[in-house]
């Protein structure tokens, strides 16, 4: 029973860092219509914000979460103005701006193994290896923090995207951003936030995947699993990005634990293979209904 | 109207689709205070005015100045310059509420005196909407949907208000339900109108003058008797043999 508690908690904080990310995924899926193909680097850039904020300057931890939340929302603004934005302008299918994000990935990717190094670093604090001991179950503090604070987040994105005026104005560009420009919301503006907060979200939980596990320029890649997260929950949904992501977790953690670690993403994937053949919107997608 | 005061004027506006020219040097103006109707066949190019006028469309030559200056290019600049557009197929966000819809209308109006203001005078004009403030808009009819399209283009307080295809989808009680709030909406709250419509007698009814769009060109125009007694209008867009 209590492996069993213990997996649950591990897959409830790996869950909760995909949530994390796929829902950066979601978000700016739900107004453009594409996935910004370029959330591993700035993950990743955020990640070595974080870290440097501590090598360097010796910010304390949750200094240095907050460095590395705002270094990422930085990354992921210059990639919005820089290339998809005037890719948007100039009516660029969305096809091609997932194509530039995959290569703003790469080129990212390949400048941070110039620069840094490809080498695999722990990331510089002991704090999240320290274990708590509750009745028999180990938590990392890791998974404890990545826990509660992925929570939040998530808490603090809902209260702002249903409680503020910004809030509204994004909604209305994720059903019709034409229309919302229309009605003379300054939809530029509205992307700015979005991809701000997509940046933050991913800050944090590049962060949180490096405290539990190593910090290297490739880590970017565990977006793709965030993004079969927000796949399997419906692209475009919130509520389902969070349940996609932690139904990965926690799936990942059991196949881990009770079949073999070294099947864990085969099985992942083909998960999400089978959930999309049966519901191909997702668990909480979007129908495509207009009423006219 | 003493001295004829201009509040839009389009002059040669040239709109291309692609290779494809959809209005081939477009001339009309709207004085302050007018309701004004386009008339127009499927594909003639009213939309397209409407939209090149919201910025929703790009010029490409010709002028569209609005109370004597030049108007900015970009749809929403245009919508807080006192341009309100009520789009074809109403485009109301089905998925947020009545208010939430309303308030989108009243987005760039910060004092919060003003948007409850404006809210009241759209629920004086539409009872309707108030009944159902808090219900998601997807789930209304046709005709509230309607409703709160004029409602939300009403909460940006315009100056002028375009509405593009109004009647669209609409049954005929309703559309002329619709036209008498347009009239209410020129005469007591002094919002200039134009509008755009393939059905040309409601719409010449309601107004004081009309143009009559063919292909991308203005090809008649003139008060709007003059234009619901020709017997060429009549034949052509009104049925009348």
């Amino acid at each position: 029973m209590t492996v069993f508690i213990q997996q649950i908690i591990t897959g409830l904080s790996i869950g909760s860092i995909y949530a994390l990310l796929a829902v950066g995924y979601a978000l700016i899926y739900s107004i453009f219509n594409f996935s910004n193909f370029a959330f591993g680097v700035i993950m990743m850039v955020g990640t070595f914000g974080a870290v440097y904020a501590i090598n360097w300057a010796g910010a304390p931890l949750p200094i240095a979460i907050l460095a590395g939340m705002l270094v990422a929302a930085a990354i992921s603004l210059v990639v919005e103005v820089s290339t998809y934005r005037p890719m948007r302008r100039k009516n660029a299918p969305r096809l091609y701006l997932m194509i530039a994000g995959i290569g703003i990935n790469m080129f990212i990717e390949n400048l941070a193994i110039q620069t840094l190094g490809s080498s695999v670093k722990p990331f510089p604090s002991d704090w999240g290896r320290e274990i708590l001991n509750v009745g028999g179950v180990s938590i990392a503090f890791a998974d404890l923090l990545s826990g509660g604070l992925s929570l939040v987040m998530l808490a603090c994105l809902w209260l702002f995207i249903y409680r503020t005026k910004t809030g509204l104005g994004i909604r209305a560009s994720s059903y019709d951003v034409n229309t919302t420009g229309l009605m003379g919301v300054n939809v530029d503006m509205v992307s700015l936030v979005v991809f701000a907060i997509s940046g933050l979200t991913a800050g944090l939980s590049g962060v949180f995947y490096g405290m539990k596990y190593t910090v290297y320029p490739s880590m970017g890649i565990v977006s793709n699993k965030a993004f079969v997260a927000a796949v399997i929950g419906g692209l475009g949904s919130l509520p389902g990005a969070v349940l996609g992501g932690i139904l990965l977790g926690l799936l990942e953690t059991m196949v881990s634990a009770y079949v073999s670690s070294l099947l864990r993403d085969m099985i992942a994937y083909l998960v999400m293979i089978v959930i999309l053949v049966f519901i191909p919107n997702g668990i909480m997608g979007k129908s495509v209904k207009e009423k006219l | 109207m003493s001295g004829q005061d201009v509040l839009l004027q389009v002059e040669n506006l040239e709109v291309f689709y692609g290779g494809i020219q959809a209005l081939h040097g477009v001339n009309m103006h709207v004085n302050r205070g007018e309701i004004v109707a386009i008339i127009g066949a499927n594909g003639a190019g009213k939309s397209t005015l409407l939209r090149s006028i919201a910025g929703d469309k790009e010029i490409k030559r010709g002028t569209v100045t609005f109370a004597g200056k030049p108007l900015p290019k970009r749809a929403y600049h245009v919508a807080n310059h006192g341009i309100s557009l009520v789009p074809e197929g109403r485009r109301i966000f089905a998925n947020l509420s009545v208010k939430e819809n309303l308030a989108i209308g009243a987005y760039m109006e910060n004092n919060k005196g003003v948007v409850r203001d404006r809210q009241e005078e759209v629920f004086a004009l539409f009872p309707r909407l108030k009944e159902r403030l808090h219900q998601p808009a997807g789930t209304m009819s046709g005709g509230e949907q309607q409703m709160l399209a004029v409602g939300r283009a009403l909460m940006a307080g315009p100056t002028l208000l375009m509405l593009d295809e109004p009647s669209l989808g609409l049954a005929p009680i309703v559309v002329d339900e619709m036209f008498e709030k347009f009239k209410q909406i020129n005469k007591d709250l002094g919002v200039t109108i134009l509008v755009v419509e393939q059905n040309a007698f409601i719409a010449l009814d309601a107004a004081d003058r009309g143009y009559i769009i063919s292909l991308g060109k203005v090809v008649m125009e003139g008060s709007a008797e003059s234009l619901l007694n020709d017997p060429e209008v009549q034949s052509a867009y009104m049925g009348v043999k």
